[in-house]
């Protein structure tokens, strides 16, 4: 028995096999999993990033500007549905579930690239500035997304911090038919001929 | 003979290779297979994207109406965009089945007489045989995508401003 035990310990036929698999499957592993997880937030950045384009859409084409007192303004309901755009493009994920602690920011920006409050309050003030230099014109907005959920490896259930995803999309509010641009050229009262 | 059977060795790496052979070849074509599932799956999200895009200005062809009256034409026209946005897509094979369906938010149901509403299609496509594997039967593969929109109304509350410059 001891004899057999001791010829078991000198025997060193495996043992480097055996030694190189056990170095290799975590590694192995890690790559199999790690696809996973990677899959799984491109999935989530492919939804953040339609829902992102879904709500400049919205804001460009369904932007209403009401008469307030001479300045006209957006709806704020404008931005609540852009928002609700977002979200909607969020849940519909199967990698999203509702009670995952997932903090979604929205942010406005405009053609300068300062920070709005959000794209229904900005007068529309110089269309013409805009057409010869959209750099410094209100009516180019972005709508800028950013989620920030935990990841968890789904190997070992291990937390590995947060991981941020951020999206952004451009897009153009028109002011609208009724702005008398370009200027009615005046037409010429007729001279009687002498 | 046996024991001279059992002291050979030689051919041992032939061994593994036939053990790992069946494992490399379902890895290969496992990952041809992933890939197709994503193409056809991203022919949908093209689809649904076209169908969502499409009734958001067309739609309000049909109104006024019911809110299930709209949602009947919407289903119907959503389903022959995503139907030919797929058909484009020649790694789907025949015999699959898609079900559409255009859905009204709840708030807005009662009537659609409002400034806007929003709206759901949602498409399942069941494609049997969509993945082929030597020696596995996968069955049939059910892809689901589901993207909300928006659509104005034909009357609502908002009034054009007034005439002149807006500021």
């Amino acid at each position: 028995m001891s004899r057999q035990l001791s010829a078991l310990l000198k025997d060193k036929k495996g043992a480097y096999d055996l030694i190189q698999f056990a170095l290799i499957i975590p590694i192995f592993v890690i790559i199999l999993y790690g696809s996973f997880e990677l899959a799984k937030l491109v999935s989530i950045r492919q939804s953040l990033d339609a829902g992102t384009y879904q709500a400049a859409r919205y804001l460009s084409v369904y932007h209403k500007f009401y008469t307030d007192g001479g300045y006209n303004r957006g709806s704020r309901d404008d931005a609540l549905r852009a928002e609700r755009l977002i979200w909607e493009s969020l849940l519909a994920n199967p990698f999203i579930s509702r009670a995952m602690p997932m903090h979604v920011m929205i942010r406005y920006f405009n053609g300068a690239g300062e920070e709005i409050s959000s794209p229904v309050d900005f007068p529309c003030t110089d269309i013409r500035s805009h057409l010869s230099n959209p750099n410094t014109s209100g009516l180019v907005f972005t709508v800028h997304t950013q989620v920030t959920l935990p990841w968890r490896s789904s190997v070992l259930g291990l937390s590995m911090g947060n991981v941020t995803l951020t999206s952004a999309h451009t897009s153009f509010i028109d002011c609208g038919p009724w702005y008398p641009w370009p200027a009615a050229t005046p037409t010429p009262t007729p001279t009687p001929m002498p | 003979m046996l024991a001279r059977l059992r002291r050979d060795n030689r051919g041992a790496s032939v061994v593994t290779y036939v053990l790992i052979l069946p494992l490399f070849i379902l890895l290969v074509f496992g990952i041809l297979e992933i890939w197709r599932v994503m193409a056809v799956r991203q022919s949908l999200h093209l689809g649904v994207y076209q169908a969502v895009r499409g009734l958001s200005t067309e739609g309000r062809e049909w109104l006024p109406c019911s809110a299930s009256q709209w949602e009947s034409h919407a289903s119907q026209r959503a389903h022959a965009i995503i139907d030919h946005e797929l058909k484009r897509n020649t790694l789907i094979p025949q015999g699959y089945t898609l079900l559409v369906q255009a859905v009204i938010e709840p708030e807005a149901r009662i009537d659609l007489t409002q400034l806007g509403w929003f709206f759901t299609v949602r498409a399942e496509l069941m494609a049997p045989g969509l993945i082929t594997l030597p020696m596995l039967n996968t069955g049939t593969v059910t892809l689901v995508e589901q993207q909300v929109s928006y659509i104005e109304g034909i009357t609502g509350s908002w009034t054009p401003p007034e005439e002149g410059p807006p500021y």
